[in-house]
This record gives C-alpha cells, sequence and structure tokens, in this order.
C-alpha cells in the first residue's frame, strides 16, 4: 500500500489522533467538522454529469478482457497481466541499455588496442583513401563474401569460355591437369569467369579465376594476413598462402586473372598446384590474352 | 461473464456509481478524473466478480480499488502532485466562518486544502471521515496497519489544519 508506515514507532491512540466534537474553525477542526465538509465537497451541486455507466464499465472491461487475452486482476492473486507487463518493460529497457553500452564500449576498446582492428575496417580505410571507384577492389574478405555471398556451392562463377579453356589447357605442361570444371564458392565481385582442373598427380588441383579489376587491385585489398598479393615484377603480382603455394595474378583489359591453388581469397591453405610461379605466369598470361 | 451476472453488476454500478465517484473526487480533487478512476475500480469489479463471493464485500473491493488506482495515478509522472512554495490564492476575500460547509467559496476552500494534504493521508481521511470507516476497515482497505491508519490520520489532520488556517489568514488579509 502506497502509505508510508510509521517509522518513528508511534501508536497513537484514537483520541490523540481524533479531536472530537464539532468545531467552529481551523483551531478546533475537529472529526464531525471535517466530515461535515468532506460531505459538502462531494455534494457539489456543480459537478458535472457523470459520464460513467454500466454500459460504458461493461464495454471497458470487455476490452479490457480481450486486451488481457482473459486475464484478470483477481484480489489476492497479485497482479498477473499488470505484472508481467512491467517485467516485459524493465527487460526491454535493460536489453536496450546492455546493447547500448556494447555498440559504445566495444569499438572503444577495439579501436584503443590497435591489434583487434579488423580486416574490413583497415579495408574500409584502404577503400576510403583510394577513392570511390576501388571500393569493390579493396574491400577485405569479409565484404566481399558479403557483398557476392559465399555460401558454398553457390554458382557465382561463370563457366570457362572453350578459346579461353583451349588457350589454358595448351599452356600448361601436357597432362599434369584435366579439363575444367565449374567453380563453385569463394564469390567475389564482378566476376568474369572460373574454373578448377584437377591435376593428375593427386592431390593437386589449379584454380583459374578471372574478375573485372583495375591493375594491382589485389596489391591495395587487405586481408587479415596482409595484403592479397605483392607486386613481383612488371604487371604480374603473386599471392603466397602460409604453407607456401603460389598464386599469380596478372592484369589486362579490365580482368584480373589468378592462377594458383587458391579456390577462394579466404582459403587457407591452398591446393598445391606442383607449378612454378613462371608456369602459372605464363598459363594466366595465354589466359588473359583468350579473353581479349 | 453470463448474462444474469453481467446485468447484476450493471445494477451494482448503477446503484453504487455516484457515491464512488464522489469518493474518487475527494481523492483526486477533479471531476474528470474522478470518472476514470471510477470506471477504473468498477472494471477491476467486473474481472473479480466471480471470485467475490461476498456480495456484501463489494464496497470495501471497490473502494480498495480505487484508493489504490487514484494514488498509482498520482505518482505518475504526468500527474505527480509537486510541492510548491506557497499555497494558491484562496478564492474570495472571506476567511474561514462557522458555516464553513456551505458555501461555493467554502467548498473551494476544502479542495484546496484537501489538495495540500499528501495523498496517502488523504486517503485515509476520506475513508475515515467520510465514508465512515473505522480504524481497522480503513486498515484493510489500504493494506496497512491500524497504528500506521492512526498516525496517517493524525498527520493528514494536522495537514489540513495547517492548509485550511493558512488559506484562512490569506483569505482575512
Amino acid at each position: 500500500m502506497p502509505i508510508d508506515d510509521d517509522r518513528d514507532g508511534r501508536d497513537l491512540r484514537p483520541d490523540e489522533d481524533e479531536p472530537a466534537g464539532p468545531g467552529s474553525g481551523p483551531q478546533q477542526l475537529g472529526t464531525d467538522t471535517v466530515s461535515r465538509l468532506l460531505k459538502a465537497l462531494a455534494d457539489d451541486p456543480q459537478a458535472p454529469p457523470s459520464a460513467v455507466t454500466a454500459d460504458s464499465v461493461l464495454a471497458a472491461a470487455r476490452a479490457e478482457r480481450t486486451r488481457r487475452g482473459g486475464l484478470t486482476a483477481v484480489p489476492g492473486q497479485g497482479r498477473p497481466a499488470g505484472g508481467r507487463r512491467r517485467t516485459g518493460l524493465v527487460a526491454l529497457v535493460a536489453a536496450a541499455a546492455v546493447a547500448g553500452i556494447a555498440a559504445i564500449v566495444i569499438p572503444l576498446s577495439s579501436s584503443n588496442t590497435g591489434s583487434t582492428t579488423t580486416a574490413a575496417n583497415s579495408a574500409r580505410e584502404l577503400a576510403a583513401a583510394a577513392g570511390p571507384s576501388d571500393v569493390a577492389e579493396a574491400a577485405g574478405p569479409a565484404d566481399r563474401a558479403g557483398s557476392a555471398g559465399t555460401a558454398a556451392g553457390q554458382a557465382c562463377w561463370p563457366a570457362l569460355a572453350a578459346p579461353p579453356a583451349e588457350a589454358l589447357s595448351a599452356a600448361l605442361p601436357p597432362g599434369a591437369f584435366g579439363a575444367p570444371l565449374p567453380l563453385d564458392g569463394g564469390c567475389e565481385p564482378n566476376p568474369v569467369a572460373g574454373a578448377v582442373l584437377p591435376g593428375s598427380v593427386p592431390g593437386t588441383e589449379l584454380v583459374v579465376r578471372v574478375v573485372g579489376a583495375e591493375p594491382g587491385a589485389c596489391a591495395r585489398s587487405v586481408g587479415e594476413a596482409g595484403s592479397r598479393c605483392v607486386a613481383s615484377g612488371g604487371d604480374r603480382y603473386v599471392a603466397t598462402d602460409p604453407s607456401g603455394a603460389k598464386t599469380v595474378i596478372v592484369y589486362g583489359n579490365g580482368n584480373e586473372v589468378a592462377i594458383g591453388g587458391l579456390r577462394s581469397v579466404d582459403a587457407v591453405p591452398s591446393m598445391p598446384t606442383g607449378l612454378s610461379a613462371d608456369q602459372l605466369d605464363a598459363a594466366a598470361r595465354a589466359l588473359l590474352a583468350a579473353l581479349e | 461473464m453470463s448474462p444474469e451476472e453481467e446485468a447484476e453488476f450493471a445494477a451494482y454500478v448503477t446503484a453504487r456509481r455516484d457515491r464512488v465517484r464522489r469518493t474518487a473526487y475527494l481523492l483526486c480533487g477533479d471531476w474528470h478524473r474522478s470518472d476514470d478512476l471510477t470506471q477504473t475500480a468498477f472494471v477491476k469489479l467486473y474481472g473479480a466478480w466471480d471470485q467475490v463471493r461476498d456480495r456484501a464485500a463489494l464496497d470495501a473491493f471497490v473502494r480498495r480499488c480505487l484508493v489504490r488506482a487514484t494514488i498509482d495515478e498520482s505518482r505518475r509522472p504526468w500527474r505527480r502532485e509537486r510541492a510548491v512554495a506557497e499555497l494558491p490564492q484562496a478564492p474570495g476575500d472571506r476567511g474561514l466562518t462557522a458555516d464553513l460547509a456551505s458555501g461555493v467559496v467554502d467548498r473551494q476552500l476544502m479542495r484546496q486544502a484537501l489538495d495540500g494534504v499528501p495523498p496517502g493521508q488523504r486517503a485515509v481521511l476520506v475513508l475515515r471521515y467520510y465514508e465512515g470507516m473505522d480504524v481497522a476497515a480503513t486498515a484493510a482497505a489500504l493494506e496497512c496497519s491500524e497504528g500506521n491508519v492512526k498516525s496517517q490520520t493524525a498527520r493528514g489532520l494536522a495537514a489540513l489544519k495547517a492548509v485550511l488556517a493558512e488559506l484562512g489568514a490569506r483569505g482575512g488579509e
């Protein structure tokens, strides 16, 4: 009950707090006077007519019952609906507060430590520095995955056309790889063509990925381990995975041709190809020439 | 609720509406809010109609709902009563008279005086001196101890007396 407890422990006797008898003014304010005053106040002839009717009460009660799904407040049984609503509101406010604090604290702590800066952030910063046209190329693995969709098995790579496929096969060591098969997964922005060539030696394969990109885009794209590739003289770029396997990347006519064991930019470790960087470079250039 | 019970409930509402509304007015000080509070109390009674087996206890139940709703309402931020340094100007230039209970001006004085009493103490005064309830019944209605009712009664009367005295003195100036 909202009335404050009697903190000082006084237990007033009725005759202490109830000056009996009629009073004639504030100094003699008796209980009879108070009763008369209250009655006079309540029986105000100028009171507006009541808007409450039995019908209005019934309508409101039915609406209340409908709104609460049949739950009603029963004396002695607490306040089921009100209590739940209040609890739900408190939980909602608490969750919002936690989310808000997390949204502020986590970025702050990440930026303070520096070591936890994500590749996506680095890529975005790099993209911002490089300009709007390079945003797609400079996006990190996470962004690439997000923009192109990396669900396993997703067919995002067009098949390699016959002339480029023949040129590629001709540039590879005879008998080292089989016919090009469709490449799935590892989607990237602006895909042009993709293929995977199973190696004749078990455990080897050659992955070909062609995307639309400006020269040197791979060097500007930063992954968690750093830049995707490094310049290796001329217009050749080489990406080396932790196992030492290389992927050669060349550019021409707005295309980026990557040939090596990497199925995607974030597939680590890659499958070995059994080819040297020069052999990969020759195959890549042959393919690039056929694409023109 | 069956149609027969609804008819019984409607008859009870019709019979007790004015009395409940007056009590609500004494508690809250506004006729329109008293309508809201009256309806709230009756709606709660509707929800508990099946559980209130003793029909003689209906009035007490409605009274309890009314007081609880009034005090809950007064605690809401947009309705919270605020203490002011000075009481509002007393109506008219009359002081308190012996026939304080009659007349519009005296009614307004009493309204202002009652508004100057804290909601909890006001509820005790209304239940005891308007509803005519004894200490035990008031304690049951307010769900507090009888000692608390006694102390709140004393404090409420003292506050009422002080406000009336101040209003009277101001009106006599």
